[in-house]
């Protein structure tokens, strides 16, 4: 309704990433501790760490560590890296795009009793 | 609400006779376009402000002329003022409202016009712009008539002093709010942008940095390894016998993939839409040459040659975003569209205009 005119897919903005030098130096060394918590796990793994109490709530921790990590690293990456982009996409009815009209608020009913709407939810092509 | 700034505007400067109003948009506007002609195109621009109702400046018209009526206009005001509650005013008191009535309420006075509102308008555009809310480019334009254009390759509008509005595509619908807001003296700007226009198609450079993407693929580069590791540890070493190791393999594996796949598709879709926005850049710039300089004129054709109502949605519809067709193809303003027809104005976009 609201918009005429086909503008789909239109790119209103686009600016670079920023990159500040902060931002590279805390996804440098998230980028290290991931590769090395990555590798301590496997070694943990491999030498079975896993089969004492402890060595299991470490090899636990350790694989907890890296995916929190991982999720900073993708955060800053969204965030800092990439171009901040603005594209038209089509807009979505609203619900306060249905009813205009305050009478018209409760819209068309969709099948009239409890017992109908029963069966029209089982089917839907129920006469039509 | 949006449409009420433009009002007065109607009442003032409509002249004729009430009775060539009643015949209708098209045919009211296709006369007072050829008598006014010759007074700067004065004529065209009362299409736009009235929309579809052009009855409203019957009214006003009547109250203009009625002279001596200045006292029923007080009595009608004031008895407007006990009937309705504006305190909750909707829509359905906004049907019950005759057009008289509706004229007495509303009050010229209070809505800013002239040099000042152009001066609004042109700063805000130039601020919405400038966090690109509007995409279009913000012209002043001075020779013959002091007014306020705004234009893309999506369309147009033309803002003037008395707050009349008129245009087409998607920048008149972005730029309706603007204007209403700006008449309103309660209505703070925004502050003036430092980058005052779009940017020069050239100066845009592909965005996403390769810094972040290497980060992103030593990350990715790890997660593989360690994969692929596992799983050959899993299948030569005798000690792994559980399933533990296969799934973390699995596990790292996937990461990798879509760590990989997140730096592909940062690559590709940063490719496509620089590009495409360097062209839409471009069709902005031939849009200006077509209609920087045209703009009244084509206005005017518009008029003349497209007297019917056109709801089409598809109407500005250019894929290719590089030809900008000029304004003839629809009929100036918005017509009788149905989002001003209905008196609760354009529930579209922004709330705040309400």
């Amino acid at each position: 309704m609201s918009s005429s005119g086909s503008t789909y897919g239109d790119i209103h903005r686009y600016e670079p990433a920023r990159e500040s030098t902060a931002a590279a130096i805390a996804i440098v060394l998230l980028t290290i501790i991931e590769v090395l918590f990555v590798f301590l796990f496997t070694y943990g793994l491999v030498s079975g760490w896993g089969l004492t109490e402890t060595g299991n709530m470490y090899l636990g921790s350790v694989l907890a560590v890296i995916f929190i990590d991982l999720a900073f690293i993708l955060a800053m990456y969204r965030k800092e890296f990439l171009p901040d982009v603005v594209i038209v996409k089509k807009r979505r009815r609203k619900w306060e795009d249905l009813y205009i009209r305050e009478d018209d608020v409760d819209g068309t009913p969709f099948a009239d009793g409890a017992w109908d709407h029963v069966k029209r939810a089982i089917y839907p092509y129920y006469k039509r | 609400m949006t449409e009420s700034p433009e009002r007065p505007s109607a009442a003032d400067r409509r002249s004729n006779p009430p009775g060539a109003n009643e015949v209708g948009d098209a045919e009211a506007s296709a006369s007072t376009g050829g008598t006014t002609a010759a007074e700067g195109g004065a004529g065209e621009r009362d299409v736009a402000p009235t929309d579809a109702d052009g009855s409203t400046e019957v009214a006003s018209v009547a109250a203009d002329e009625g002279g001596g009526g200045e006292d029923d206009l007080e009595a009608l005001r004031e008895q407007v003022e006990e009937t309705y509650d504006f305190e909750s005013f909707g829509p359905a008191d906004m049907a019950d409202m005759s057009l008289e009535e509706w004229e007495a309420a509303f009050d010229p006075e209070t809505w800013i016009v002239g040099e000042e509102l152009l001066d609004r308008v042109e700063q805000e555009l130039e601020a919405r712009v400038a966090i690109r809310e509007i995409f279009a480019i913000v012209e002043r334009v001075s020779d013959g008539e002091d007014r306020v254009i705004a234009y893309s390759d999506e369309g147009y509008a033309v803002i003037y002093a008395d707050g009349s509005i008129e245009g087409e595509g998607t920048v008149l619908r972005d730029v309706k709010p603007t204007v209403a807001l700006c008449s309103m003296d309660s209505y703070e700007l925004m502050d003036q942008p430092a980058e005052r226009s779009l940017p020069e198609p050239r100066e845009v450079v592909e965005g996403s940095g390769e810094f972040g993407n290497l980060m992103l693929q030593i990350v990715a580069g790890a997660q593989v390894v360690v994969g692929i590791g596992l799983a050959v540890a899993w299948l030569a070493l005798p000690s792994l016998s559980t399933v533990v190791a296969p799934i973390a393999s699995i596990g790292f594996l996937a990461i990798g993939f879509f760590l990989f796949l997140v730096v592909a598709n940062a690559r590709l879709s940063d490719r496509f839409r620089v590009e495409e926005f360097r062209n839409r850049l471009r069709a902005l710039e031939n849009a200006g040459e077509e209609w920087g300089d045209v703009l009244p004129e084509e206005a005017r054709g518009a008029i003349d040659a497209g007297s019917g109502s056109d709801d089409s949605d598809g109407e500005f519809a250019r894929d290719d975003g590089t030809d900008a067709t000029t304004a003839e193809t629809g009929s100036i303003a918005d017509g009788p569209d149905s989002d001003n027809a209905n008196h609760g104005g354009d529930p579209e976009r922004r709330s705040d205009t309400d």
